[in-house]
């Protein structure tokens, strides 16, 4: 059990509970321990091969399939930065965070543990805010009511159950930004009823694209897109102080990205960061909001 | 290579020092810790974070040992069980863990386990299941251990398994259930 101050409150933790995408979720983070997979994955992106093509060529292969699988559920999410974040302070981490995530599923994922008084009065619940192009979608043929996430960018992730145009015209730029405000909205909610015990954190820049220049996947990468626009420097107006005015509230430890805080040479190959820079993200937490009472 | 033991179980051996598993070589001894220092004590955290890793884990060997014959280890065992293996929702991957995560307690029965471990284990509210082996030394003690079990936890959630048992014994009715897989 820990006393923490972040910044003017005061907690008592012995647990974070953790949620986000890859970047929380510590993607990529133990493939050198897919033994030759791991140099093809190297030779995919030098040959500027696309990312969901190796991942695909890996679930055929049903040995590495399940490393894979046991990496990203219980091992990638134990090395990523909340889990650093809790071994400096010597509490326990239980890291929701998955590969992919939308705001929108880590939302669905908060509101669904909290109706099943899954909280306790000890937990600090901390959420890496993905990027703002990625949705939801509840597959009927699911066996269980979890919705699946998808992104935007990748007709792959969503053409099976939506039609692609349908998609592309419903989900345009002023209604992923409206859809994020929606989400923060929730997470201000959940916070109030937490007892405050919920904090955001940037994982991704916040950024738009105008719809009509949906690009494949492998074009998404934030900072390299000219296609992606800063919401200041834009044309959403009607959103603005209403996105400034939740930057402003309690619900963001920062604005600081963590995407943004990774040089080139602490990336993994596709754009992930590695161990260091999960390690160096948690500490510089913990030096400029955490302090410990004990 | 993942095991459920470290971040679920407990147990004690004949001498009263606890591990995380009855196949470990890794145990530290009961010298009055809280079970706070215990789960999460410098040996426990160090095994854990190397199943994190996917490092060779020596303190393991037996049920490395017995996969590299193809046969099931204790392990694979633990991993496949229905209500405390890897589906199991209270399960949580993490070098540090909390007392509410224990949900099995593994006990030789040659163990006298003295007053203050038995307070400091029944801190854990969510152990589900007591898993007694080895030859049994006294009845008594014995039968003190599961009263004093009934007295601070919830024994009407609590299974009990004994791997050889000759006898039945009235403190049993007061648990969810009991199963002896060997009568000797």
């Amino acid at each position: 059990m820990k006393r923490i101050k972040i910044k003017s409150e005061t907690f008592t933790v012995d647990r974070i509970v953790s949620f986000g995408c890859s970047f929380s979720a510590g993607t990529e983070l133990l493939d050198h321990k897919l033994g030759p997979f791991a140099t093809s994955k190297l030779s995919y992106r030098t040959n500027g091969k696309k990312l969901h093509q190796w991942y695909t060529d890996i679930h055929n292969d049903g040995k590495y399939r399940e490393i894979m699988n046991t990496n990203k559920l219980y091992h990638e999410p134990s090395l990523a930065w909340p889990s650093k974040l809790a071994e400096k302070l010597e509490i326990c981490c239980k890291n929701f965070a998955q590969p992919g995530n939308s705001n929108d599923k880590l939302v669905y994922q908060i509101q669904k543990l909290f109706n099943e008084n899954f909280f306790r009065p000890t937990d600090l619940i901390i959420v890496g805010i993905t990027s703002i192009h990625r949705g939801i979608l509840f597959n009927p043929k699911s066996f269980t009511s979890d919705p699946e996430s998808f992104l935007i960018a990748e007709a792959d992730s969503y053409k099976k159950y939506v039609n692609p145009k349908f998609l592309l015209d419903w989900m345009s730029d002023e209604r992923l930004v409206w859809q994020h405000i929606q989400n923060l909205s929730c997470l201000q909610n959940l916070k109030n009823l937490l007892n405050g015990r919920l904090l955001c954190l940037n994982m991704l820049p916040l950024r738009i694209k105008r719809h009509d220049d949906i690009i494949p996947l492998d074009d998404l990468n934030p900072s390299s897109s000219k296609l992606f626009y800063n919401i200041d420097d834009n044309f959403f107006t009607p959103f603005k102080l209403t996105l400034e005015q939740i930057y402003q509230s309690r619900l963001f430890l920062t604005k600081d990205c963590f995407y943004d805080m990774v040089p080139d040479k602490e990336q993994l190959p596709f754009f992930h960061p590695n161990e260091s820079a999960h390690s160096k993200y948690a500490s510089w937490l913990l030096n400029n909001f955490f302090q410990d009472l004990n | 290579m993942i095991c459920v033991k470290p971040f679920n179980n407990l147990h004690i051996n004949d001498k009263n020092e606890i591990s995380i598993c009855r196949f470990t070589k890794n145990s530290i001894q009961n010298k009055n810790l809280a079970i706070n220092d215990i789960t999460n004590s410098v040996q426990f955290t160090n095994l854990r974070e190397s199943f994190i890793r996917r490092d060779t884990i020596t303190a393991c060997d037996i049920c490395w040992l017995s996969e590299s014959k193809n046969n099931k280890s204790f392990r694979l065992v633990s991993n496949s069980n229905k209500h405390h293996g890897l589906d199991n929702p209270l399960l949580n991957i993490s070098k540090y863990i909390i007392v509410d995560q224990v949900q099995t307690l593994e006990v030789n029965l040659s163990a006298i386990i003295e007053s203050n471990l038995i307070k400091e284990i029944s801190k854990c509210k969510n152990i589900e299941l007591i898993n007694f082996y080895g030859t049994l030394i006294s009845k008594e003690n014995h039968c003190n251990f599961l009263q004093k079990i009934i007295q601070y936890l919830d024994a009407y959630k609590i299974s009990l398994i004994y791997d050889n048992f000759q006898e039945e014994l009235s403190e049993w009715k007061n648990f969810k259930d009991y199963q002896i897989y060997e009568k000797n």
